[in-house]
């Protein structure tokens, strides 16, 4: 039985990697995209989740547009040098045909949890808007989802989009607090090991050697994703692996070094939209009695269930692991 | 090479102690004086434990009094780590009790101008001194060569989850030193959590017989007790690894970085926040220890205890 899978998206070039790996693997079943802000704005992320589904014939895969602005902050800063304004490199690809199921994403994830308890895993590799929004609307899916992983956060890695923090959780820190303190199994895939894995330029020959639509989408509008990797970190063409490190977990947790802990979201000041990771919880909670700040949290710390947090990672396997199901024809 | 004129800004504190044995061996520094200040425990605690180490190292140089107390906030301190003496309970002998009629924000002012620019301040406790000095003084951070701290985390802390005890002691005063216009080295648990030394490294040192190198082992001993309940077996160095970064950085890899710290978040105050590579591009203020080579740290402590 495939795991059936929600991919909550703001496509986005690595988004698209991350859907066409998913698209292509009989393991996983495709149940819905749904569509968010983030990479860019929410229109152009629907067009390009309609023009993923159409590119191999999986148009049956309903696409659902959902939050165009995060839940508290105005639209702060969208990652539009990293993608460009339309989400796929300024490309501007042909239109897609499709259209989008009528439902609000929040309502598509709703509908879907709820008419298969218990099999549901949402795969977030976008802001978590959507998400929070899904659970606040309706509580009863914290339990009946199988688990939620989520491509954001850092846990002990500093941040890209700012000096403390992931992009995905900065553009909506808010959202991220709701969903890391749900009662909910979550696992984070965060920069502690998406940055661990980079893709070079002799990958991408050797991928789009194998000239199936997939890949040939991906040559299309990647490289403007590897000229920001360039401008930024000096990669030379190499690129982090983010979103479709989520798709690798998915089908290869034993890829993955993990460790539970309690995550929380800044929501202010310089360190916004970190996640930070209580590691030393219990101990620390028994020094800083009486003590102010460490006091307080640690009363809400009692009540958070831990993250499932992956801070290690077999990059050759999950290297491996995507091209194998980026070249299957 | 002239060794460096430096004044160390301390809260003794059982690693401070450690940090004192190891500058007054090393060659490379030459330490004019002592600043304490309200950190592990309180003020009058660091000023006499000052005094008691310079005493059990004959060591003639003077202890200046700093502040009592954060900048702006309450003091919170680190006793269960050090003892409720700052000492682990040892209590050295003193004949010699009282510090110096300057404060320390006006000491350092003064070194300052008699060293022309040269000196350089190593600061292991909170850096509430610091930020007095600055704050009192405008023409001292072109005085002043560097700033070595032992503070701050560029990821988890210890205190909080989010942030590193020196600079949750008094983060206002950390952001007012990071912001001075001084290159501020910050060697934080990044780093520190790495420079561990064993129980058997501990005895291997108390083996080289000194009443110093006996005390070495023994003062860090409830640390070490400390140290198994967070499942780490041994001690982190972490104030004896800045003295020996400022000494001499060979053995350190550290990075350029934009350093502020988070003064106002709930969960984040004290936190330093550190950009080292992100977009957001901060200008660079400092530098951020973030490796160091672990034996041949333990080896200088050797080559450094050998010497008494």
């Amino acid at each position: 039985m495939p795991k059936k899978i929600i991919i909550d998206t703001d496509p986005g070039i690595d988004d698209a990697m991350a859907i066409l790996a998913a698209l292509h693997s009989p393991e996983l079943e495709v149940l819905g995209l749904t569509t968010v802000f983030g990479n860019t704005t929410v229109d152009p992320c629907s067009l390009n989740a309609l023009r993923l589904v159409e590119l191999e014939g999986n148009d049956h895969v309903p696409v659902a547009q959902g939050c165009a602005q995060p839940l508290v902050h105005d639209l702060n800063s969208f990652s539009a040098g990293v993608h460009g304004k339309d989400g796929f490199g300024n490309t501007n690809l042909p239109l897609p045909h499709g259209k989008l199921d009528p439902r609000h994403a929040a309502q598509f994830i709703i509908d879907t949890v709820m008419a298969n308890p218990h099999e549901v895993i949402l795969a977030p590799i976008g802001p978590l808007t959507n998400i929070a929004m899904a659970y606040r609307l309706e509580p009863r899916i914290a339990s009946l989802v199988k688990e939620v992983v989520l491509m954001g956060g850092c846990a002990f890695a500093l941040g890209n989009i700012s000096a403390m923090a992931e992009a995905n959780i900065y553009h909506d820190p808010h959202a991220a607090e709701v969903v890391f303190a749900a009662p909910w199994k979550v696992v984070m895939v965060g920069l502690d090991v998406t940055t661990k894995i980079v893709m070079r330029p002799e990958y991408f020959a050797k991928l789009y050697a194998a000239g199936n639509p997939a890949v040939g989408l991906l040559e299309k509008i990647q490289p403007c994703y590897q000229d920001f990797h360039e401008e930024i970190y000096g990669m030379k063409g190499a690129i982090h692996t983010h979103d479709p490190a989520v798709i690798a977990y998915l089908l290869a947790p034993e890829l993955f070094r993990c460790e539970e802990m309690p995550v929380y979201v800044v929501t202010e000041g310089l360190c916004l939209g970190k996640t930070i990771a209580d590691k030393h919880h219990h101990v620390f909670s028994s020094m800083q009695q009486g003590k102010g700040i460490g006091e307080e949290s640690d009363e809400t710390a009692l009540e958070r269930p831990s993250t499932t947090i992956t801070l290690g990672v077999d990059e050759d396997g999950v290297l491996e692991l995507l091209f194998d199901l980026l070249t299957k024809s | 090479m002239n060794p460096i004129p430096v004044v160390l800004d301390c809260d003794p504190g059982v690693d401070d102690a450690i940090a004192f044995l190891l500058a007054k061996q090393l060659p490379q520094l030459n330490v004019l004086a002592i600043t304490s200040v309200a950190g592990n425990v309180s003020l009058e605690r660091t000023n006499y434990n000052a005094l008691g180490l310079l005493e059990f190292l004959d060591w003639d140089i003077p202890v200046y009094r700093g502040a009592a107390g954060p900048v702006f906030r309450k003091r919170v301190e680190a006793a269960e780590v050090h003892g409720s003496n700052g000492m682990a309970g040892y209590d050295l002998l003193h004949t010699r009790s009282e510090v110096e009629g300057v404060n320390a924000w006006d000491a350092i002012h003064q070194y300052a101008l008699e060293q022309q620019g040269a000196l350089e301040i190593i600061a292991i406790g909170p850096l509430t001194n610091l930020a007095l000095a600055f704050l009192k003084y405008p023409d001292l951070p072109q005085l002043i060569k560097r700033i070595v701290i032992m503070g701050g985390s560029s990821d988890a802390g210890n205190a909080t989850p989010a942030a590193e005890f020196n600079i949750y002691a008094d983060p206002e005063a950390a952001d007012i030193v990071f912001c001075s216009g001084v290159p501020v080295h910050m060697c934080g648990l990044d780093m520190t959590m790495k420079a561990l030394m064993t129980p058997d490294e501990l005895d291997q040192v108390a083996a080289l017989g000194s009443k110093q190198a006996v005390f070495f082992r023994d003062v860090v001993q409830d640390i070490v007790r400390f140290m198994r309940r967070l499942g780490i077996t041994g001690i982190n160095m972490h104030d004896p690894a800045a003295v020996l970064y400022a000494a001499d950085d060979s053995i350190f890899t550290a990075y350029p970085a934009g350093i502020r710290v988070e003064t106002k978040g709930t969960i984040t105050q004290g936190k330093t926040v550190t950009d080292l590579f992100s977009d957001a591009k901060w200008q660079k203020n400092g530098f951020v220890a973030m490796d160091i080579d672990r034996d041949a740290f333990v080896e200088k402590v050797f080559e450094l205890m050998s010497k008494y």
